[in-house]
């Protein structure tokens, strides 16, 4: 058991250096099977949550939750291994971009997602981003898993979610 | 039998809250999911979960708050009987509240297992789970 991996659940504690989240989407990862697949088929496996059912948000638990946010929200995007207590056995995961296909709630460059350093996330797990115009975006969020062991398999995954800024 | 530890739990389950959508007498914003979808585990993202296991697996329970940035603790406060768990029902890893452990002792299909959390700080209210299940092979 890696006492480190217990410590970082531990100390999943706020920050208060960090923005002031108002949305957050967080997804879980079953690695093992995510690597098990061929590159581009990815319906199963990927699970989105945020803090939004509340506001209209919906498919949550789903390959594409539909965020409903309100305009000028802060939000953040975290990835996490299911896997991740399994010390030596854990597979790592990090966002490695985002592009926006349809609307335009990030407004360019003005919100576009940054990864950020918050402290009991993994690196490159945890990005930033802002919701500056109301309306309806369809973007790619893409994640790079990479396995455990002595030779690792990298892979990299993207798929379709949804935001509405209110 | 010794409490197994975290990283020696080939299966994980991790519950996700909403801390904005939970409150008392209600599972709004609890989410759960597991790493078994691909060994016949259904109902992944929802408390509905049946998580397929093997006789004797080690599992492992962990929460988390879906913004990392609140300040809003969850925990699990505790698991009641199951047939899953036989006589020892999960423990506190570590005196780790979000994180606990057991084995799965008895095969069965879709035994019902429950627990409890522990959502808030000043004034924490508890949100009782009562319809995941472990199918045990």
């Amino acid at each position: 058991m890696s006492n480190a991996m217990v410590l970082i659940s531990q100390n999943r504690k706020p920050n208060l250096r960090a923005p002031i989240v108002q949305t957050a989407v967080t997804i879980a990862l079953d690695t093992k099977y995510l690597i098990s697949q061929p590159p581009g088929t990815n319906s199963r496996g990927i699970y989105m949550f945020d803090n939004r059912v509340n506001n209209g948000s919906s498919n949550e638990g789903g390959l594409e939750l539909s965020t409903v946010c309100n305009a000028g929200d802060i939000m953040s995007f975290e990835v996490i291994a299911i896997n991740e207590l399994m010390g030596g056995s854990a597979d790592t995961v990090k966002i490695t971009g985002f592009n926006v296909s349809q609307g335009n709630v990030f407004g360019g460059s003005e919100g576009a997602p940054i990864p950020y350093h918050l402290p009991g996330t993994s690196p490159g797990a945890y990005w930033l981003a802002q919701a500056v115009n109301a309306g309806q975006q369809v973007y790619q969020i893409f994640v790079e898993i990479t396995s455990s062991g002595l030779h690792p398999i990298v892979r990299d995954i993207t798929w379709d979610p949804y935001i509405t800024a209110k | 039998m010794s409490q197994p530890s975290p990283g020696n739990c080939p299966v994980q389950i991790q519950v996700y809250v909403d801390t904005n959508a939970a409150k008392q007498n209600s599972t709004a914003g609890v989410y759960m999911v597991d790493n078994r979808v691909n060994s016949g585990s259904t109902g992944e993202g929802s408390l509905d979960l049946d998580t397929n296991v093997s006789k004797a697996s080690n599992v492992c329970f962990q929460v988390i708050n879906i913004d990392a940035t609140s300040d809003v603790t969850v925990e699990f406060t505790s698991f009641g009987n199951s047939n899953a768990w036989g006589t020892q029902i999960p423990a506190m890893w570590d005196n780790n509240a979000k994180v606990w452990t057991a084995q799965a002792a008895n095969q069965g299909g879709n035994q019902p297992y429950s627990f409890v959390l522990r959502v808030g700080n000043a004034t924490p209210f508890q949100v009782s789970v009562t319809t995941p299940t472990l199918t045990v092979s």
